[in-house]
């Protein structure tokens, strides 16, 4: 059994009329590689301010590492929230020092989160000279800084360029691959699919869904099935204990299978009451879809 | 403590402006400082060539009164130091880097020390500055006349400026605090130092004014002695009150922890 990293339990808060974190509760376990994922405004950086302990929560509780969160469990946790936060009239070395003092790192590792996110050669430039992506690599190389066994990432590819983007999420795999806990939080769905292993759905401050994002990708499996005999194949869908849904469209049925259900199942399922498929499409459902699907139903 | 100090150090360390306004201060007092004596001394002849009773002239960098001289000069320039502690405190609200020292892993109170830290070495550099221009000219001025021991006569004008720096200091940093933005919190401190208290100290009156921060931090050095002052019957005091330093300390310790408690309920 994997160590329980965080634990949220019903956590709230309220800016006025607006309900940003809403009786939000979740686990992340260790090597997890988690996304927080909802559309701008949706109560992910809330959410993360509260777990790094910049913004007071109006009730619930959370724990690190099984322990009452203090500023000693935040040096355990390398984090990036919203922008890249640093001192504009000092260089980017002179940026990390601070860093490395609050956490108690020795100077040395400067060079070596600096080579990891390519910005060796910049080191001594002064940060306001760094272009957008550069103070974005900058702020994964703080979060590097003593190689801290959680990372928080609160959209970390916004405002790079593709190349960028592809370096950035390059670069949380290989990190993820050490067995590190990592959140990440990204309007992104693409990105969560490609990098994560679990998500959490948020909308409006309300856990919309939780699970692995294979589940998800898996979840709702559907085929789409054609037959000669269209009245046959109808009756006997309906029938059918694990299709749990479907709907028609010409002579062909679209239809919603019982987790762990396979497409060859189905094909043997309509032999045995007589039929022989034409068709047999399996069709995935990408995380968007789905997303989308659960906003709709919010 | 001290690493409080290399972490605000590291802030500054290669800030060119910082170092800039300090070389301004030690360089405009150094002049200014050196060369107020003959300034005042020539307005008063230029203004009563003529007159039947001749005035005396001001002498400031005779050992000890040096002390309270210029340490009474150097209380009108404390806006200076202040300035530059209320720029440095609201830039890092500026950049966001006060709450991403609170995500690397410092606690609120951590923040609030270091920034106390801050206000402290300001506080003793601004008296160092003035403390070796004041013996610098002390030291030039001296006759065989003026004994040596005389040097260390009145030395309590040094640490009595510390303690208004620092209150000083503390109402800045209460200002940067709680307005986080660096023109409102320059602008307030302006506004509340110059008129505000200003006009709350005169309705409130001697026996009651005495306990406002600023004024507190104002009377522990008093107008020095000077035989003008004293054609018109005015009282001196030559010495730091205990009350004075009473109501200082009390006024540190109060901004410290109303700011601890603003800290920890504010979002960062």
């Amino acid at each position: 059994m994997k160590e329980t990293i965080l634990e949220i339990q019903n956590l709230n808060k309220r800016y006025g009329k607006i309900h940003a974190v809403n009786d939000l509760s979740l686990k992340i376990k260790q090597g997890q590689i988690y996304g927080i994922l909802g559309p701008n405004g949706s109560g992910k950086t809330t959410t993360l301010g509260i777990i790094l302990g910049v913004i007071n929560a109006d009730s619930g509780s959370y724990k690190w590492f099984g322990q009452t969160p203090n500023a000693a469990t935040r040096r355990k946790i390398g984090a990036i929230l919203e922008h890249p936060n640093f001192l504009p009239y000092l260089s980017a070395k002179e940026n990390l020092k601070i860093i490395c003092q609050i956490r108690n790192v020795p100077y040395q590792d400067i060079d070596r989160v600096l080579q990891i996110v390519n910005l060796s050669s910049r080191s001594r430039s002064l940060y306001k000279t760094y272009s957008y992506g550069m103070k974005q690599r900058l702020a994964i190389a703080a979060a590097l800084l003593g190689d801290p066994g959680v990372l928080i990432l609160d959209e970390p590819t916004n405002g790079l360029d593709p190349a960028g983007i592809a370096e950035v999420r390059a670069l949380i795999r290989k990190v993820a691959s050490t067995d590190k806990t990592i959140i990440l939080a990204s309007h992104l769905l693409d990105e969560v699919q490609k990098i994560c292993t679990h998500v959490l759905v948020i909308h409006n401050g309300k856990k919309i869904q939780s699970s692995t994002v294979e589940e998800i990708v898996n979840n709702g499996y559907k085929v789409e099935i054609e037959a000669a005999d269209f009245i046959n194949l109808r009756k006997s869908a309906e029938e059918s204990p694990f299709i749990k849904s479907f709907s028609g469209e010409g002579n062909k049925l679209l239809c919603t299978l019982e987790e762990g259900k396979t497409a060859e199942e189905v094909n043997q399922y309509f032999f045995s009451k007589g039929i022989v498929l034409k068709q047999l499409n399996p069709i995935h459902q990408s995380l968007e879809q789905h997303f989308l699907a659960l906003l709709n139903d919010d | 403590m001290i690493n409080y100090f290399t972490i605000e150090f590291l802030k500054i360390r290669t800030y060119k402006t910082v170092w800039i306004l300090l070389g301004i201060f030690i360089l405009g007092f150094a002049l200014g400082g050196s060369a107020l004596e003959s300034m005042l001394n020539k307005t008063i002849t230029d203004n009563t060539s003529g007159s039947l009773i001749p005035l005396p002239g001001f002498s400031l960098y005779l050992f000890p009164s040096v002390w309270q001289n210029l340490f009474f000069i150097a209380g009108f320039v404390k806006l200076f130091p202040g300035f530059l502690f209320v720029m440095l405190v609201t830039n890092e609200f500026t950049h966001d880097t006060i709450r991403q020292n609170v995500i690397t892993g410092m606690s609120k109170n951590q923040i609030l020390n270091s920034k106390v830290v801050m206000a402290t070495s300001i506080a003793l550099i601004t008296t160092l500055v003035v403390f070796l221009i004041a013996l610098t000219n002390g030291l030039i001025h001296k006759t065989p006349e003026i004994p040596f021991g005389t040097l260390f006569q009145k030395l309590e004008f040094v640490p009595a400026y510390f303690l208004e720096i620092m209150t000083y200091l503390m109402v800045c940093l209460f200002f940067a605090l709680t307005l986080r933005k660096p023109i409102v919190a320059i602008l307030s401190m302006l506004v509340y130092s110059i008129i505000a208290e200003p006009i709350i100290a005169y309705k409130l009156g001697a026996s009651m004014n005495q306990f406002l921060p600023l004024k507190a931090a104002a009377n522990l050095i008093r107008i020095p002695r000077t035989t003008l002052m004293e054609f018109f019957g005015y009282e001196f005091q030559e010495y730091v009150a205990g009350k004075d330093i009473l109501i200082c300390l009390a006024y540190c310790l109060l901004f410290y922890f109303v700011l601890r408690l603003i800290m920890k309920r504010r979002d960062l």
